[in-house]
């Protein structure tokens, strides 16, 4: 079993990989090794086994590979995902960022594959590790400090989930991962949706992707906006369907985002919104429960994944050129970054839901969930989110960045992209436009089935109206819409505000026991201490010195008369050999 | 590429023309949308002709306007606000 599941695991080649990439030292040979690693992937997904059995370890029974449609199309996506990441990142010179992205979907592919709590741990918490190098790879101390906050935040959330894991542990003796019925949920399993919940940046537990991803390195970003958030919608859906708290805030969280997104200035940082907000749709479907609610965050996951990649290394090829990322500080790139703007767009309209995109066939499958569930408050979140969606990425990004007057009169100073980069955001490309021209491909993946026709007239007629005039919105308000250099107060502030004022009375404090500390030692401590001094001085000269001097007078008489016994006569040391010789036979005999 | 960034340019130096273009495009939405029968109702006023219409432009108003306000008044900090 333990050949077969070597043999099988997807995530061996992405674990050997990174050990090569600490031992290969050849560039091309390193990036040979970071194309071949999805691709062995993607090839063992055709030949994966529903299971490779259970194993005993220290009394618990584990299954690290499980096999079924929802993680077969996880899996996938996240195998492609991979492809189109280490394409993309082929320039990056530092085999530590590829070292750290590819632990970190070995982490993604280990979670979706284990069918067992202890196994779902390890590789969580793999992720949540070489995700923060991803962040601290970027030389900045705005990184470090977001690197330290965000794995300080995961920390919580896996302590979380661990705990949950120990009390259904104690409860059922059980830890194999499989739904739980909201009816018979329990503190342990809240806990659990907790972790979870944490990981797919579901409010008020989702300030950390907003701190931490626009710090992170240019194509770091790209792999942390695919796998984290993504690999917990997956572990919801597998284990939380059906729970209504989660269609509510799902909802919330989809219109959260989309607000933030309206009014940020950073680039990365809307787009970091724009995950919390998709997430939500997700989080929405799995919470409705339904067939179509459930497939339609599959769906909207697998589509998700590669347009917000997309949009990711759109933003990120600016980044690497101009080294800029605020819309306050781009604009008028079309000149010089024409296929960035062109990949972006696509992205744009993708995460929009145009027809003929990716967005289009996942997003309407999520609302028409709700619409079939008769839950309108959500409907109408949903649909005031797509309104959102449109307005801050489908128009306002791509706009500031590539067509507006640049506010700075000088020239932005731009170099030509990789060539790889533009490889990697055609294959994106190619997946917007492929998945949303034959929705059925995507269909034919998703873990439950659902009669669901997206190309209705009505429905493109509807998505066509929507958008259309919240571009007329955008067009009247485009002045009123100008981003601000400033910086936006999310729930971020409790705990940094938090650990700012806990630090500022710790030093306070502490410097006030320092300074009652030095003021006792100078008045009552001295004297004492001086007078404990003295004795032990005179203690020292009296006893220890006298002791120590009078062994070594003694080992020199000793030394003395040794060298006093070796006086080069042969019969002395005849006599004193036979005399030795004959007390130890005498002893011999006694005895 | 450089057709491409001609053909921007010179939609930015025939701007009303864009302009029309884009009024032309709404107003076939719009005739699109009367002609075609909505689909069965799940909002309050979604079974109208051009309720989406009209919910995306208000939407897009009032959700820009909404948050505008709101960052104005409680969220907005200068750039270096945490680290003092």
């Amino acid at each position: 079993m333990t050949t077969e599941l070597l043999v099988s695991h997807p995530s061996i080649p992405f674990v050997v990989g990174a050990l090569l990439m600490w031992f290969v030292r050849t560039v091309r040979l390193r990036q040979a090794v970071l194309v071949a690693v999805p691709l062995v992937a993607l090839m063992q997904l055709s030949h994966l086994p529903d299971t490779a059995g259970t194993f005993t370890y220290l009394g618990l029974a584990l299954q690290p590979l499980r096999v079924d449609s929802l993680s077969f199309l996880f899996l996938h996506v996240f195998c492609i995902m991979a492809l189109i990441g280490f394409v993309y990142s082929l320039h990056v010179l530092n085999p530590g960022t590829h070292g750290a992205a590819l632990l970190y979907v070995a982490g993604s592919l280990g979670v979706t594959l284990s069918g067992d709590y202890v196994t779902l741990f390890v590789f969580w918490e793999l992720m949540a590790v070489a995700s923060t190098f991803l962040i601290w790879l970027q030389p900045t101390r705005t990184a470090r400090d977001a690197g330290l906050r965000y794995f300080l935040v995961h920390s919580a959330g896996g302590l979380a989930l661990l705990c949950g894991i120990i009390l259904r542990y104690l409860e059922t003796g059980d830890l194999a991962v499989v739904q739980v019925v909201p009816a018979t949920a329990g503190l342990a399993d809240y806990l659990i949706m907790a972790g979870f919940m944490l990981n797919a940046a579901v409010p008020p537990l989702h300030a950390w992707l907003a701190d931490a991803y626009p710090e992170a390195t240019i194509t770091g970003a790209v792999f942390l906006c695919a796998f984290t958030t993504k690999t917990a919608v997956y572990a919801l859906c597998r284990v939380f369907p059906g729970f209504d708290v989660l269609a509510v805030w799902g909802a919330c969280m989809a219109l959260y985002g989309v607000c933030y997104a309206i009014v940020e200035n950073n680039s990365r940082r809307i787009l970091s919104y724009h995950i919390i907000s998709q997430v939500g749709y997700m989080v929405c479907g799995i919470g409705i429960g339904t067939d179509l609610g459930v497939s339609g965050a599959c769906a909207h996951a697998y589509a998700h994944i590669i347009y917000k990649a997309l949009l990711f290394m759109g933003v990120g090829c600016v980044l690497e050129m101009t080294g800029r990322q605020k819309l306050t500080e781009l604009g008028g790139l079309y000149r010089s970054m024409p296929w960035a703007l062109v990949f972006t767009v696509i992205g744009g309209i993708s995460i929009s839901g145009f027809p003929l995109t990716s967005g289009f066939v996942s997003k309407s499958m999520v609302t028409a969930a709700a619409a079939e569930a008769h839950c309108s408050g959500i409907l109408l979140l949903l649909m005031l989110a797509s309104v959102g969606t449109f307005l801050s990425v489908g128009i306002k990004l791509p706009y500031c960045i590539w067509f507006r007057e640049p506010v700075e009169k000088a020239p932005l100073q731009t170099r030509q992209a990789p060539w790889n980069m533009y490889l990697a955001m055609a294959i994106a490309g190619f997946f917007c436009f492929f998945i949303g021209c034959s929705p059925d491909w995507l269909y034919r993946l998703l873990p439950r089935h659902a009669a669901y026709h997206p190309y209705t007239a009505s429905h493109v007629s509807e998505t066509l109206q929507l958008l259309g005039f919240t571009g007329l919105g955008f067009y009247l308000l485009a002045r009123k819409l100008a981003p601000h250099d400033t910086l936006q107060l999310d729930l971020d502030w409790v705990y940094r505000r938090a650990a700012a004022v806990l630090q500022h009375w710790c030093r306070a404090r502490a410097q006030q026991y320092d300074e009652k500390l030095g003021e006792l030692y100078a008045t009552r401590g001295l004297h004492h201490f001086m007078g404990v001094a003295r004795r032990c001085a005179t203690y020292d000269i009296e006893r220890i010195d006298r002791f120590v001097d009078g062994i070594a007078q003694q080992v020199a008489g000793c030394g003395e008369r040794i060298r006093n016994f070796h006086n080069g006569k042969i019969q002395h040391y005849i006599g004193a050999a036979m005399m030795l010789l004959f007390l130890v036979l005498g002893i011999i005999v006694y005895f | 590429m450089n057709i491409f960034v001609r053909l921007i340019e010179r939609a930015q130096q025939r701007g009303s023309l864009l302009k029309k273009l884009f009024g032309v495009c709404l107003g076939g939405i719009v005739c699109v949308g009367l002609t075609l029968p909505p689909e069965a109702g799940h909002l309050p006023g979604d079974h109208l002709p051009l309720f989406w219409s009209c919910f995306g432009l208000l939407g897009c108003l009032g959700l820009a306007g909404v948050c505008k306000w709101i960052a104005g008044m409680f969220l907005e900090r200068d750039t270096d606000y945490y680290d003092h």
